[in-house]
């Protein structure tokens, strides 16, 4: 057991090693790095900018060297611990991605989301498996397909047209009442006022695969020699779904949890910027496209760790939930 | 798209094959059977009074007496009579065996007679299958009437009962068995099952009736432990049953069916066991009910040799102490051979001869059986070559009305492009159907 | 008496199905074993398919869009592509005045010499956006880049997937290790801000923008294979142990035939459905793009650069709604058209299936 997740560790320290490779090359690919928006931007004041001087930005923000060895150097700044500095504001990238106010609001939408998502679709997918091919299961099925194939940036502009702008039900963007100084329970229900249509977003999208996943899980099962017996010890229909079946329809639901790590802290980023919300999603959009390297790399490996870590939980779960599995 | 296109260029070609069908007779029979299983699906879940589905006995000394009973899968391909108007009886306190090739029907027999044929393809379409039930006689409120204790003189005898409030009452003591379990009333009713809405099939299995699988190492659920799927049977029918009572009993149970450690099986999941093992534990989960019919189908099929022999003394053991009767389906001569008293031989949803054990072996009538017992290898016989029956077992979709084994039949007389035979009774409890033994018509 | 004319009716209706069934000629003299007319393999999946109405609903949904997108401007050619309606308007503006002479309202006309966010007209179905363009049309227009871009992409990624997951289940050994090790780096990049950063690059090294949404398709491909290689590789050695592949082997079958004539028909179902249901996530991938300023420039259109305006303009996203709610409609029916089908098909195709 301890020997395979210290195997396992080792292959993600591998995977994490491609994964900033391939960034970091792609990253100094873009020539319109920071220091040259800079040049422009002071060449257009008409200052004279001296070749030592350009040479001298790019040293102070590490574009010297060329990429591979540019990337050794990042590598070992982070292997001690040092993640840099944000090009932009000029603070230690940790503070500026790990401020609470940012991944906090990510995660707030996104937990809450998952809670909701995982409470409708399971009894959605359980109904709809349940009376396959009958008017319910086609409802069901009908509905979560539709929220699949919603465009997240379309769905969202058209909730917040609908509830915002023309009935004004909800707060247009951000995320408090401006001019407003709450405290305690009331702060609390009026960023949730805020961010309840981000998260109505991202349930509506997401519901569709859980619900799907549930419902080909439960036909499975359902179709099993041990639900059979179980309705053979005279068991009702209920104990047999909510008992037998359901227990085993939960392993892959379960250990799938484990794969939503990434997405918890990773903030929905259409949805963030649709929304207007400070989430971490939406300041990674904003860095991307002023090419921000430290704060990129930062962020983008902080979510492949979490999606590495992720699947080795998932592994584990397996072995927590399903006693056939025994890791080797 | 271009797949499409393609595929019907092929359906083209192919509906010059006979074997195939036409797309207009698909949709025929789609339209069919969506009409019938619509209807038959509702029946199933119509509440209806009890007098509705109540029945008497033909004979009073059976439990279970299948009468005529048509069970049909509706398939894409057409109807598959499955089951196509069957009658035999199990009298109490005995073991019945049911034997025919693969698909032949009996496995759907006894999935109808548990109500457990997979909807809605598979229905009972037509028939009775009435069943005498020994259970508890329920108040007003569908509570059961507990027994009492009473004294030499006919009193009800009274105990101090301290409930949790430490409060003490005299309240009448209820009767308890030998295992310490309370004693209810109980009464004989007769159900006919075929009718029986799937509801109130929940108080009949296994408690009244429970059935041992083939496939014992799919049929148990593989995250729940033996312990747990072996208490919720004691939780389920008897009681009052608490968690303590339901552990020992089942392992009680376990012991009964001779597993050496039951204190560890008990703890054990599913795939810790071996096939015989899950097999014993199936028996015992089929056992934990008290149930008055056992439904054994194909128990020993998946199984080894040795392990098979094991749990057919098993079988024998359990004959004597349980005070109830034994279905027994298998393809297996020899195990009917050595456990039943009647035997019924099927072959493509009918049954085509019946009788006592020995009828059947020392006098089989039916060419079938002749055949079926030829096929079977033993060492006395000299040739080099293993009695097979020519052809194959027809699918039950379309069958013509004269006998299905004509085209295998060795004996095959001119009458047998008729009518489908009969039953002939040849002795008091042995019926063929078969045109060579019709009384001869004047 | 109740229960007697119930089971009458019982026997009744029973024999309709005789009746309807036996319409079906039964050759008189083949063994009975072999006179059941079974239903042939395409039929069956065909049948499965249809069973389901959301896979026909799929299947007429698609079909309309397709139709819409290239016959539409056969059967509707007023306007091109990017045709800017020059027709010019004049409009009112109204302003309340007061001065010493009493109030008054000052009525600014002004000559616009575009036509543009007009609403649905004769002239226009669906009006016109904001540069003057006809809606209707460019819907068409926008539809047809959408999905072929879609379709390459999910074609390139499919053949990607099928080589690599082939090559990595049937060799195994070290070949496997490394390709499932590229997997594994390929699955945990972040795909939208890599697009993101791929889209600067693109901008940086003078590539045209109306290339951009083909070239990151293209790289979102080259990413997103694992899926499908992952697929592949698991179908290859589940069959590898089935009992006819072994019985393959010991006829002592060639690898090439033991390829094309066992394994790929086996593993196709499989791919046919994933295929269809990524085609409607691409045709997302590709909007999202477009809406992230990525997509292919004005004058051209796509679905998604249709409604890319909103983001830029919150008087569009508030007034116009025929601006950008159909193409948002457009996108939706497609993927839900895309994902009925897939549906169906893994209905129909999956062998496991009982029914």
């Amino acid at each position: 057991m301890f020997k395979y997740i210290l195997k396992r560790l080792g292959i993600s320290i591998l995977i994490l090693f491609g994964v900033s490779l391939i960034l970091y090359i792609l990253l100094r690919a873009m020539p319109t790095d920071f220091v040259q928006q800079k040049i422009i931007a002071l060449n257009t004041t008409g200052a004279t900018v001296t070749d030592e001087f350009i040479q001298a930005m790019k040293e102070s923000y590490g574009l010297a060297d060329i990429p591979i060895v540019g990337y050794f150097k990042w590598l070992g700044n982070i292997l001690r611990l040092d993640f840099g500095k944000s090009f932009i504001s000029q603070r230690e990238v940790l503070s500026e991605v790990f401020d609470g106010g940012r991944i906090g609001t990510s995660f707030t939408v996104a937990a809450i989301a998952t809670v909701f998502e995982f409470l409708i679709a399971i009894p959605l997918g359980i109904t709809a498996a349940t009376h396959q091919y009958s008017i319910r299961d086609y409802i069901v099925t009908v509905l979560v397909l539709v929220g699949i194939s919603l465009p997240s940036f379309f769905f969202g502009q058209l909730l917040k047209d609908i509830f915002s702008n023309k009935l004004h039900w909800f707060p247009v963007s951000g995320m408090q009442t401006p001019g407003m100084s709450q405290t305690g329970i009331a702060l609390f229900f009026d960023r949730l006022w805020h961010m309840f249509l981000p998260i109505l977003t991202v349930v509506i999208l997401s519901i569709g695969g859980r619900m799907r996943m549930t419902r080909t899980n439960m036909l499975e099962v359902l179709n099993a020699d041990y639900i059979r017996t179980a309705r053979a010890k005279g068991l009702n229909e209920r104990v047999v779904i909510y008992k037998h079946a359901f227990r085993n329809t939960m392993i892959p639901l379960v250990t799938g949890l484990a794969g939503l790590i990434p997405s918890l802290f990773s903030g929905a980023m259409i949805t963030e910027s649709v929304f207007d919300l400070e989430g971490i999603g939406s300041y990674a959009l904003n860095a991307m496209t002023q090419g921000d390297i430290p704060v990129i790399m930062t962020y983008n490996m902080f979510l492949a760790a979490l999606s590495v870590l992720g699947v080795l939980l998932a592994d584990l779960m397996y072995a927590v939930v399903d006693p056939r599995v025994k890791l080797a | 798209m271009a797949l499409f296109n393609k595929k019907s260029e092929e359906n083209a070609k192919k509906n010059e094959d006979k074997h195939y069908l036409s797309g207009k007779e698909v949709r025929a029979i789609a339209k069919a059977n969506a009409k019938e299983m619509r209807r038959l699906e509702k029946a199933k879940n119509k509440k209806v009074p009890e007098e509705y589905y109540l029945a008497e006995m033909k004979d009073n000394g059976n439990i279970l007496e299948v009468e005529d009973l048509h069970s049909y899968f509706f398939t894409d391909q057409g109807v598959v009579k499955a089951v196509n108007g069957v009658t035999f009886n199990i009298p109490l306190n005995s073991t019945v065996g049911v034997v025919g090739e693969s698909g032949c029907g009996k496995s759907v027999t006894s999935m109808s007679i548990m109500r457990l044929l997979q909807g809605p393809t598979g229905q009972i379409v037509n028939g009775s299958i009435r069943f005498k039930a020994y259970d508890f006689k329920r108040d007003e409120n569908g509570n059961p009437i507990p027994v009492y204790e009473k004294d030499e003189n006919g009193e009800i005898v009274y105990e101090e009962v301290t409930d949790n409030n430490g409060k003490t009452t005299r309240k009448p003591k209820q009767m308890t068995d030998n295992g310490g379990i309370g004693v209810f009333e109980k009464e004989e009713k007769v159900y006919d099952i075929a009718k029986m809405p799937i509801k109130e099939m929940y108080r009949l299995r296994g408690r009244q009736m429970s059935m041992v699988f083939q496939e014992p190492m799919t049929s148990l659920n593989p995250v729940f432990t033996i312990g747990n799927q072996l208490d919720e049977v004691s939780l389920l029918h008897i009681p009052g049953a608490t968690k303590e009572l339901a552990k020992k009993r089942s392992i009680d149970m376990l012991n009964m069916v001779g597993i050496a450690m039951p204190e560890r099986v008990y703890a054990s999941y599913p795939h810790e066991l071996s096939g015989g093992m899950r097999q014993r534990v199936m028996i015992a989960m089929a056992l934990a009910g008290e149930p008055r019919l056992i439904i054994a189908d194909e128990p020993t099929t998946a199984l080894d040799v040795t392990i098979q022999a094991q749990i057919l003394d098993l079988f024998n053991d359990l004959k004597k102490r349980i005070n109830g009767s034994i279905l027994l389906i298998t393809h297996d001569l020899g195990v009917i051979a050595e456990m039943a008293d009647y035997v019924v031989v099927m072959y493509a949803g009918r049954i085509i001869e019946q009788g006592t054990a020995s009828e059947i072996f020392k006098n089989p009538c039916h060419p079938y059986t002749k055949g079926l017992q030829k096929s079977k290898p033993t060492m006395k016989s000299n040739e080099d070559k293993l009695f097979n029956i020519p052809g194959n077992v027809p699918n039950p979709i379309n069958m013509p009305n004269h006998c299905y084994f004509k085209e295998r039949c060795a004996e095959c007389i001119g009458k047998c492009s008729g009518d489908y035979p009969g039953m002939v009774q040849v002795s008091p409890s042995h019926f063929v159907a078969c045109h060579l033994y019709a009384p001869k018509e004047d | 008496m109740e229960e007697n004319r119930e089971t009458d009716e019982m026997i009744e209706s029973s024999e309709n199905v005789n009746e309807e069934v036996s319409g079906i000629a039964v050759a008189e003299d083949k063994p009975l074993d072999k006179n059941v007319k079974l239903m042939s393999p395409t039929r069956m999946v065909l049948r499965r398919f249809f069973r389901s109405k959301l896979s026909i609903v799929g299947l007429v949904m698609l079909a309309a869009l397709l139709l819409f997108c290239w016959i539409g401007p056969f059967v509707y050619p007023v306007y091109k592509e990017d045709t800017v309606d020059r027709s010019g308007r004049y409009e009112y503006t109204a302003y309340d005045v007061s001065s010493d002479n009493g109030e008054y309202v000052q009525l600014f006309v002004t000559f616009n010499n575009v036509n543009d966010l007009a609403g649905p007209s004769a002239e226009h179905i669906l009006g016109t956006d904001e540069q003057g363009m006809d809606i209707f049309t460019r819907l068409m227009y926008g539809g047809r880049r959408s999905m072929i871009v879609s379709f390459l992409a999910v074609f390139l990624t499919s053949a990607l997937g099928i080589i690599m997951g082939g090559i990595s289940g049937y060799y195994g050994g070290i070949v496997d290790n490394i390709i499932m090790r590229i997997c594994d780096v390929l699955m945990c990049l972040p795909m939208l801000p890599l697009m993101l950063i791929i889209g600067t690059v693109l901008d940086a090294n003078g590539v045209p923008q109306r290339y951009y949404i083909y070239l990151l398709m293209g790289l979102l491909s080259v990413f997103s294979w694992p899926g499908m290689a992952r697929l592949v590789r698991g179908q290859i050695l589940f069959l590898r142990e089935q009992e006819y592949m072994v019985a393959a082997e010991a006829m002592g079958y060639s690898t090439a035939r033991k390829i094309f004539k066992h394994l790929i028909p086996n593993i196709l179902p499989q791919i046919l459905v994933s295929m269809t249901l990524s085609l409607g996530s691409m045709i997302l991938y590709e909007s999202t793009l477009s809406y992230l300023n990525l997509g292919v420039p004005v004058p051209y259109a796509s679905w998604g650069t249709m409604i890319e305006i909103i983001s830029k303009r919150s008087d569009i996203l508030q007034n116009n709604f025929n601006v950008w709610v159909p193409s948002g409609i457009c996108i939706i029916i497609a993927v839900l058209g895309f994902n009925f089908i897939g549906d169906g098909l893994r209905d129909a195709l999956d062998p496991k299936q009982r029914r």
